[in-house]
């Protein structure tokens, strides 16, 4: 007869500390996170892409530059960030700017993707350099985008500058 | 057999039907271009918004239609830098043909695709914000008129590094029988 208040005892007292411990578990990824997403107090500047060496149709030029403003405005990332030519950038005291270069572009097909297996690939590498005021480099890397089945051409440039947003978040900025 | 020959030319000319809806004869570029893809760079519109584009009174804007919220953006003409025409060709038909495409029987669905792309032209217009900032902006739209809207464009003050060439006076239709 005893044992049955001492067993009820025992299973309140492990689904309080149950409860408990999931709230601490739920709550710390959250606290994690916002912290993660804090902007630092440094803005960037988006250079425009450079396709002097490797000709890149300017549509895909175009494309790799707004959804790279897009992705970085999106990370949360940075305190600001300046379009190439903004004045407002002058007036910036951390200022890191990201120049972005073509390497090596290939041109596929979006019909010969769908009609076949082996052909129609769109690939584009980037070198991205991320340099600070005083001309000393964070970052330098090349990226890959590409496209191999379904879909567009231009979607090569939203798989790349996903990469290089990545590659962006994951580079230690230190003052 | 029978069927499966029956099957595969009624999806074939299913395709060729939906191919052909999408292309569009000479349009001036004094109207508005309508069915035009917002692909990317407008300030306050949606990536792949569907939409009209006008040019007048100084300004190239886009106009979203079918959605619940219509949305509106636009470019200065003045503050254009640069315009650039190209060539690609897109899938039409949507979810539904790609539907059809899996479910065609012994891989025919990729036959399918030859039909079911059409050639289309993309306009690229690079601008200036009232900062200074770089902007650009890409637009898709009917074979034939993004090198009509180009040359509308420059006749309104817009600049471009490359002239105008030639296909902007003739009609997309004329140019293919040659």
């Amino acid at each position: 007869m005893k044992k049955f208040p001492t067993l009820l005892f025992g299973m309140l007292l492990c689904t309080f500390s149950l409860t408990v411990g999931m709230t601490g578990v739920a709550q710390n990824p959250a606290a994690s996170k916002s912290e993660a997403v804090k902007p630092a107090p440094w803005a960037i500047q988006v250079e425009r892409v450079d396709s002097t060496v490797v000709a890149l149709p300017p549509e895909f030029s175009t494309a790799i530059y707004e959804d790279l403003i897009d992705q970085i405005s999106k990370a949360n990332r940075f305190d600001h960030v300046f379009r190439s030519g903004d004045h407002r950038a002058e007036g910036s005291a951390n200022l890191l700017t990201l120049k972005t270069s073509v390497e090596k572009f290939q041109q596929g097909s979006e019909t010969t993707r769908a009609v076949t297996t082996v052909g129609g690939f769109t690939k584009i590498f980037v070198r991205m350099q991320l340099v600070k005021k005083d001309g000393s480099q964070l970052l330098d890397k090349t990226v890959e985008g590409k496209i191999r089945f379904f879909g567009e051409n231009l979607k090569a440039t939203h798989d790349l500058t996903k990469g290089m947003a990545k590659l962006l978040a994951q580079t230690p900025i230190a003052n | 057999l029978r069927n499966l020959v029956l099957m595969s030319a009624m999806l074939v000319s299913g395709a060729m039907l939906i191919a052909q809806d999408g292309v569009k004869p000479y349009v001036s570029a004094n109207e508005k271009i309508n069915k035009v893809v917002h692909v990317i760079g407008l300030e306050g519109i949606k990536q792949n918004a569907k939409g009209e584009l006008a040019i007048q009174n100084g300004t190239l804007e886009f106009q979203s239609t079918g959605t619940p919220e219509k949305t509106q953006g636009q470019i200065k003409i003045t503050s254009i830098e640069d315009i650039f025409t190209g060539e690609d060709s897109r899938q039409v038909g949507g979810t539904p043909l790609t539907v059809v495409k899996l479910a065609a029987p012994f891989g025919s669905g990729r036959a399918l695709s030859l039909f079911a792309h059409q050639k289309i032209d993309n306009l690229t217009v690079e601008y200036r914000d009232e900062n200074n900032g770089f902007h650009g902006a890409i637009f898709l739209m009917a074979r034939g008129q993004a090198a009509l809207a180009k040359k509308e464009l420059i006749a309104q003050g817009a600049h471009a590094s490359t002239p105008i060439s030639d296909e902007a006076t003739q009609p997309a239709g004329k140019k293919e029988k040659k």
